[in-house]
């Protein structure tokens, strides 16, 4: 009776550990997604005194690189399994691209507001999303983004009859993300002001230290998220460094003017 | 049945309270070494301006000794209810840490009171506030660069869901 009981719990384990070693990519994709991530940040610049009277109008960010709008993707690079009857292990090494499935917001929309924020923090200048406000208009184009980084998993299963022992952990990162934004400045329809900002930044690695495979998985899609993030704050910020330089020029002259 | 769950239960009990705690207490010269990125923790800094034995309370704390630091405090007759909101959060008692850093005013401890009550709220899953515009403002509220790091850090917790 014991033994037929230990034998079914021996099988069901050895089954549970096979089926980890063989996790298939959309698997592996549902646990990255399966909670979505906020693109936002905690703004540091220094706050600064609006000297000018310009209002600048942000306008709807739009997001040319169509392959972000996927729900993302997961390739597997290798993968290999040893099953012995004593001993099953094995190995497999992934590739994750984000999508907007790993995200909590829209990208055009968080870029927006971020936008918006960020002016009314660190601008010289107020900003606003309604036309009629302002006779500056500022058009932020995303030419292209990315995040992607390796995913391992590793794991054994030693089975000598009434001794099982297993072993297995998971490990992501770093992930390497990326982003560029095309910005341009109109003064009643014409252009002042034509530029590119692009930066990336590298995320953190992640291991098994980490209570659970789920909370590792979700951490990894977290740590990408926060990565592309921060590329947009970079951007962002240098937008509106560009933006206060000019409309202080714009200013100085309108002062000699008059 | 009950012997059977006994000594397992006894074992995840023994597990759930050797669990390390979700905050760690540093003072300003040991801020820059207990950032460990495998068991990361929220940090609390007792400045050694508002704490001039930050050393010794925090050696007090990792001790688990709230007796002696209540004597020490009581003794001295310094404000005791911002070490003992941090010794609820250790426990993870976090409405009676509310409770006791709602008497505080927001901005003192470099607006670290502030800070705690936001996590409190976090932890007792309160979805009545916006916890990125909330830490934000802990942020510009502050002027330690030091407890800004730790603004950033905290709020992280938040993202990654811990």
């Amino acid at each position: 009776m014991a033994y037929n009981i230990f034998s079914r719990i021996a099988f069901i384990i050895i089954l549970i550990v096979l089926c980890n070693a063989c996790a298939s990519t959309e698997a592996l994709h549902k646990g990255f997604t399966k909670r979505k991530t906020s693109l936002k940040y905690i703004n540091d610049t220094k706050w600064q005194e609006k000297t000018t009277p310009y209002t600048v109008c942000v306008d709807k960010v739009l997001l040319n690189d169509g392959k972000f709008r996927g729900p993302g993707l997961v390739r597997k690079i290798k993968s290999s399994v040893i099953p012995l009857i004593i001993y099953t292990g094995w190995k497999a090494d992934h590739d994750y691209r984000l999508g907007q499935d790993g995200i909590k917001e829209d990208i055009g929309a968080f870029i927006q507001c971020a936008m918006i924020e960020e002016s009314n923090r660190s601008g010289i200048f107020k900003a606003d999303t309604l036309q009629s406000v302002s006779n500056f208009k500022l058009e932020i184009e995303v030419e292209s983004l990315g995040v992607s980084g390796p995913y391992h998993q590793e794991g054994f299963f030693v089975f000598l009859y009434l001794v099982y022992v297993w072993s297995f952990q998971e490990a992501g990162g770093q992930s390497q993300a990326y982003s560029k934004f095309h910005y341009t400045l109109k003064k009643d329809g014409i252009t002042v002001l034509d530029a590119y900002a692009k930066s990336e930044q590298q995320s953190e690695r992640f291991h098994t230290t980490y209570p659970s495979k789920k909370i590792i998985r979700s951490a990894f899609n977290t740590s990408m998220v926060e990565a592309l993030s921060l590329t947009f704050k970079k951007n962002i910020e240098t937008i509106v460094k560009d933006v206060n330089r000019y409309l202080l020029l714009q200013q100085k002259e309108q002062m000699t003017q008059n | 049945m009950l012997r059977r769950i006994k000594n397992p239960l006894i074992l995840l009990l023994i597990f759930i309270s050797c669990a390390p705690p979700k905050y760690q207490v540093v003072n300003d010269s040991t801020y820059y070494d207990t950032n460990d990125a495998r068991n990361p923790r929220k940090t609390v800094l007792l400045s050694i301006k508002q704490f001039t034995d930050s050393e010794d309370l925090i050696n007090l704390i990792k001790k688990r000794d709230w007796l002696t630091i209540e004597k020490r405090l009581r003794e001295q007759n310094r404000p005791a209810l911002f070490i003992k909101s941090i010794r609820h959060l250790i426990e993870k008692k976090y409405a009676e840490s509310y409770k006791l850093l709602n008497a505080l005013p927001e901005d003192a401890y470099a607006c670290q009171v502030l800070l705690l009550k936001i996590d409190c709220l976090y932890e007792l899953k309160s979805d009545t506030t916006s916890f990125r515009n909330q830490y934000q403002k802990v942020y510009d509220c502050t002027p330690d660069p030091k407890v800004k790091s730790i603004v950033k850090d905290h709020y992280r917790f938040v993202k990654y869901g811990l």
